[in-house]
């Protein structure tokens, strides 16, 4: 895998066992000073009450990992770069976090409560989901980040084009929990929702590195 | 939940209505239909607050165009930043215009 800490993008619908280690999703711990001065109070306080931040898709330039800091409401994200000296600690990937004990606020987050059957239903996906968001952040940080309304945002690492039948089946199955869950697969291109590639539309919203742009199949090499 | 509600000039409406996009973090719902001949108007509801300034400024941009074709458009958002806006609504737009379906390749 190269050097210690390789901030390195590339194909992150490869398996968890390959490079790159940072993906989008992952939570790492980076130390306080890592933020600058025009910084947000709040994000501070997330830092300071020994939260982790969200790796982000972005522009890498190998030196600087792009990563948000994830406050309380939607409109409190923080978005910065890190680098590697700043990073402490080991990732925590979407993947480690699908065998968490559900919390004890179970009780009152109906997201938290579903986590049980969500796992029995992702069984033929073992190894190549995870759970980010709200309740990725809520299981790794010990953080009540849920709420009554939260969804739960899934990751599903594929790289070579599933069957379709075996999508639409997977997309029906999550659509029967009493929560909503939005899956995002990870293509080889970047994130496509699986919505969006059942759906009707002749391309798909893919989510990479770069930016957004539109393609007709993510899978297709020689995409770009 | 915050709404926002846009108005712009436009040529003639499109032949037929379009969706596009998904309900999903970071993504967003356009439902775009023909308009009145002359007027476009957007609809926005935003599921994140404090973010009307970036919104107005992306969608006039798009509608900067006087002789656009006139659409009525509905979006529900769901955090989408402004590259995926300005993505989806070109999808939908696109598919309202395009000639006759199927006909390009």
């Amino acid at each position: 895998m190269g050097r210690v800490k390789d901030l390195n993008g590339g194909d992150y619908s490869r398996p968890r066992d390959r490079a790159p280690i940072f993906r989008p999703h992952d939570l790492v711990h980076i130390a306080p000073e890592a933020l600058q001065n025009e910084a947000p109070d709040w994000a501070r306080a997330v830092l300071a009450n020994g939260e982790p931040v969200v790796v982000r898709r972005g522009w890498r330039d190998g030196n600087r990992l792009p990563v948000g800091v994830r406050g309380a409401s939607r409109d409190r994200r923080h978005a910065m770069q890190v680098a590697p000296e700043h990073i402490c600690g080991a990732v925590i990937t979407p993947e480690s976090l699908v065998e968490s004990a559900a919390p004890q606020r179970a009780a009152d987050v109906p997201a938290l409560a579903a986590l049980v059957e969500l796992r029995a239903l992702m069984t033929p996906w073992a190894g190549a989901w995870g759970i980010g968001g709200a309740v990725g952040y809520e299981l790794a940080s010990g953080v009540a980040a849920c709420h009554e309304d939260s969804d739960i945002d899934l990751l599903l690492r594929l790289l070579e084009r599933p069957d379709t039948a075996a999508l639409r089946r997977l997309a029906a199955q999550l659509a029967e929990l009493p929560v909503r869950c939005d899956l995002q697969m990870e293509t080889p291109a970047g994130g496509v929702a699986l919505a969006d590639w059942l759906s009707e539309a002749a391309d798909v919203l893919v989510k990479s590195d770069q930016g957004p742009y539109l393609a007709a199949d993510p899978w297709r090499r020689g995409n770009l | 939940m915050q709404t926002l509600s846009l108005e712009y000039p436009a040529g003639d409406p499109p032949p037929r209505r379009a969706l596009a996009g998904v309900v999903g973090s970071g993504d967003l719902e356009v439902l775009l239909e023909p308009g009145s001949a002359g007027r476009s108007t957007v609809a926005v509801r935003t599921s994140v607050d404090g973010v009307n300034e970036i919104w107005t400024a992306v969608i006039d941009r798009i509608f900067a165009d006087d002789n656009g074709p006139a659409v009525a458009v509905e979006i529900n958002d769901f955090g989408a930043t402004p590259a995926v806006v300005r993505l989806r609504i070109a999808q939908a737009m696109e598919q309202a215009t395009r000639q006759s379906d199927g006909a390009t390749p």
